[in-house]
């Protein structure tokens, strides 16, 4: 099992359009950084006010454009070329005769999928952390966001790792969201289309839904010492229904 | 060459896809209707101004998505399929092949584009019939509405440019999805950096226009809106000079890749 996960990774990441992708989001990374760097302020996407950028709120004040850009964009084609690709492709004809069971090849792939998502989003952290505290201005407090509650350095890069912590889970909900469209829409072309609109679309059935969109605002809400308990019970949900969608289907798929 | 764009054109329109966006149109239309109705005051809204509003509210991101698609499903998709192959065995030159396909792309924006016209005026019929009616309507602002929609046409046209460009250098549908979208939210998104560069500049002259509006979504997003509506005139020259830049240098690094590079390996 354990050889299926790392051949699911070395097929992943020895690709030369991962590695092309993966280059092209680090310069927008930068480029993000270095906007932040020349206004020295910013303003919230959802109307919550304008923010001077310090070494403390910068690592995930970034995520406000970054978020938006990886849920709708760099893990969909990640994840799309992964799946539907290699469906489309007939890849997976070959996969299968492989002496591991559906459940093993499918699970195998998931979780190499999630590794990387994991990859991607902890070099994100550790990015932003280093840029924050390298090119933005020293602050020894931070105003929490819907709180006039400040906490000191501890706790405003605990308040950090735990964004990036619950965007990790958002994200795989999506893969789990992704896995689903891909197994029912296989043309590459069409999955990825569907996948977006129905991104940005779905939060009319549930608007905490937008979480497979733009997870940004729900994940600040859900970190407020209140909390926020629909985005656990939609990220979680659809990690779980959709997962066990993916697996029900991948069982009955025809490769 | 009539025989090669008809051959063309039959292809495309054999495929799902054009019909999932021909079909999806006019829902677009009636969704973006419900959207205006909660969004918008309603006495401040009329059947003719809804059919630009409608329009600039999908310009943006979805009517450049839909481009998207239909440049990866003519290009990147039919090098993956191995099609390509089988056209290039055909006595027409790959230039031509490259301009018919081109022809295509255009034709299909702006039916798309007509679709898009023709469902929001219904939909605002429908929807805003009563409101506002007296003082704008629909026919005394045709030419109006005609220039608005030109000007949509010339930015999609463009931005077509660039994709087809993608699509060439991608041999991967959805990379070359994933680098367009990228490209239209990075623009929407981040304005904040080339509006940075532009302010270097005195407000309102040439320079000034020309670094604001060099991504096309911003321009689609602010410029085409504030051109018609505010008649900022001076931004005129400069997005002119934009969209012909896009026009000439992408299609010709397009054309060099389809016709001169070794594309199938």
């Amino acid at each position: 099992m354990f050889g299926v996960w790392i051949s699911e990774m070395e097929r992943i990441w020895k690709s030369k359009s991962m590695l092309i992708l993966y280059l092209i989001f680090i310069l927008l990374l930068a480029a993000n950084v270095w906007g932040g760097v020349l206004n020295g302020s910013g303003s919230l996407r959802f109307g919550a006010g304008r923010i001077e950028l310090n070494n403390l709120n910068m690592p995930w004040f970034m995520m406000d454009g970054i978020s938006l850009v990886l849920t709708l964009v760099v893990l969909p084609v990640i994840y799309v070329n992964q799946l539907s690709g290699e469906i489309h492709s007939g890849a997976y004809r070959l996969y299968v005769l492989r002496p591991f069971t559906r459940f093993q090849i499918w699970f195998s792939k998931l979780l190499a999928l999630a590794s990387t998502t994991v990859i991607l989003i902890a070099f994100t952290f550790i990015f932003s952390m280093a840029a924050a505290w390298l090119l933005f201005p020293q602050a020894d407090a931070m105003t929490l966001y819907g709180s006039n509650a400040s906490v000191n350095v501890t706790k405003a890069i605990f308040y950090s790792f735990n964004f990036f912590g619950l965007f990790t889970l958002a994200c795989l909900a999506k893969l789990m969201f992704c896995s689903v469209i891909c197994l029912f829409i296989s043309r590459p072309l069409v999955s990825f289309v569907a996948i977006f609109v129905l991104s940005l679309l779905i939060y009319r059935i549930a608007i905490d839904l937008v979480i497979l969109s733009d997870p940004f605002q729900k994940i600040l809400l859900a970190l407020r010492p209140e909390g926020y308990s629909p985005f656990w019970i939609y990220s979680l949900g659809t990690l779980i229904i959709c997962g066990l969608i993916s697996f029900v289907k991948w069982q009955r798929k025809m490769v | 060459m009539n025989r090669l764009i008809f051959c063309e054109l039959e292809r495309l329109l054999k495929s799902k896809l054009t019909w999932y966006l021909l079909v999806c149109t006019p829902i677009l239309a009636y969704v973006t209707g419900n959207y205006i109705h909660v969004f918008y005051p309603s006495e401040t809204m009329s059947s003719s101004l809804f059919v630009i509003i409608g329009l600039r509210e999908n310009l943006y991101l979805p009517c450049n998505i839909a481009v998207a698609a239909i440049v990866a499903a003519v290009y990147t998709e039919e090098y993956r399929g191995g099609q390509l192959r089988l056209l290039f065995l055909r006595q027409y030159s790959r230039g031509k092949m490259f301009v018919s396909k081109l022809l295509v792309i255009n034709m299909t924006i702006l039916a798309l584009l007509v679709i898009m016209g023709i469902s929001l005026s219904l939909v605002g019929l429908i929807q805003f019939q009563n409101e506002g009616e007296a003082t704008i309507p629909l026919t005394k602002n045709l030419p109006f509405i005609f220039q608005y929609y030109i000007l949509a046409y010339l930015t999609l046209a463009a931005i077509s440019c660039l994709f087809s460009y993608i699509a060439l250098i991608s041999k991967n549908v959805t990379y070359m999805l994933g680098i367009s979208i990228g490209y239209v939210l990075i623009s929407l998104l981040f304005d904040g950096i080339f509006l940075y560069f532009a302010n270097f500049f005195e407000n309102g002259s040439f320079m000034h226009e020309l670094v604001a509006f060099v991504l096309i979504p911003y321009m689609q997003h602010t410029g085409v809106h504030s051109l018609m509506n505010e008649h900022n005139t001076h931004s005129i020259l400069p997005m002119a000079a934009i969209l012909i830049f896009y026009m000439v240098v992408f299609i010709w690094t397009a054309y060099r890749r389809f016709v001169r590079d070794d594309y199938l390996y």
